[in-house]
């Protein structure tokens, strides 16, 4: 099979001799292809419950949201997320963490399978007197955001 | 109106019959372009506020020279497990108007007073 190119050169770049950091496009370098491309919304559920355990009452703020893609394969994608009440200019890109404080723990999980990106948030805050200042509305609160789901499988 | 567009395969797949995964390109899917790639200078500890005034929000690739040839994408947490326990906190906050970068270094090797480049690639709406 005769080996054909299609490339395309910044300005000023010979397109035949250019290096690959010189080409804004060539048919040998994948580009991630946009499947789909929108917002998504997440109520966060908010309880109060005592730990018998630990002696404290905890507040609790849980939701979880999916995102059909139905490509049959994990793709790769890319998830902001922004919540209300912190104001319009906070959308940060979405990444996993776990972790547990004193508190409890608090998790951002983000998966990808062969139909879905499922997003899942649990926050937990041990009642204090500090509490009210450092945690979301003692009440169930939304988290919206925006995502990119790419043709481009994760494997 | 009879169905047009231009498709470029991967090497060795036939772009008649492959899968869309397998396509380079694809006038059926759109790709992101750059918008604008913006450098700056800025303090530890010190949200630095750049004003990109598009009106949407865009989608942002931020990263932070460590200083040492390695650069660290937002969002990031990182423990550098060297003598002291430094440690590197990097994220940015985009609006439709501005991003906010924001990085905090702790650990016995790091004056209070450093400065990091950083670099936002900011992403064409879509």
């Amino acid at each position: 099979m005769t080996d054909y190119v299609i490339a395309s050169s910044k300005e000023l770049h010979d397109v035949k001799k250019a290096s690959l950091k010189d080409l804004n496009f060539t048919s040998q370098k994948n580009l991630f292809k946009i499947q789909q491309h929108g917002t998504w919304s997440m109520t966060l559920y908010y309880s109060y419950y005592y730990n018998s355990i630990y002696g404290y009452y905890y507040h609790k703020w849980e939701g979880q949201t999916s995102i059909t893609h139905n490509l049959d394969f994990a793709p790769t994608f890319e998830v902001w997320g922004r919540v209300e009440d912190w104001g319009e200019n906070n959308y940060q890109k979405w990444t996993y963490y776990y972790y547990a404080t004193a508190s409890g723990p608090k998790y951002r999980i983000i998966e990808s399978n062969s139909s879905n990106i499922t997003i899942k948030y649990l926050e937990q805050l041990r009642e204090n007197l500090y509490n009210p200042q450092y945690g979301h509305p003692l009440q169930n609160v939304t988290i919206d955001g925006i995502y990119s789901i790419y043709v481009d499988p994760i494997l | 109106m009879a169905k047009w567009g231009a498709k470029i395969s991967q090497e060795y797949k036939d772009v008649k019959t492959c899968a869309d995964k397998d396509l380079v390109f694809s006038s059926d899917w759109n790709t992101y372009r750059i918008k604008q790639i913006v450098r700056r200078t800025i303090s530890n500890s010190v949200t630095d506020v750049y004003y990109h005034n598009l009106g949407y929000v865009p989608f942002v690739w931020g990263f932070l020279d460590r200083g040492d040839g390695i650069f660290i994408a937002d969002q990031t947490a990182e423990e550098l497990m060297v003598f002291g326990g430094n440690s590197i906190l990097f994220n940015i906050s985009v609006g439709s108007n501005t991003i906010e970068s924001y990085f905090e270094l702790q650990g016995w090797d790091y004056p209070p007073s450093v400065t990091k480049n950083i670099v936002l690639i900011i992403m064409e709406n879509l």
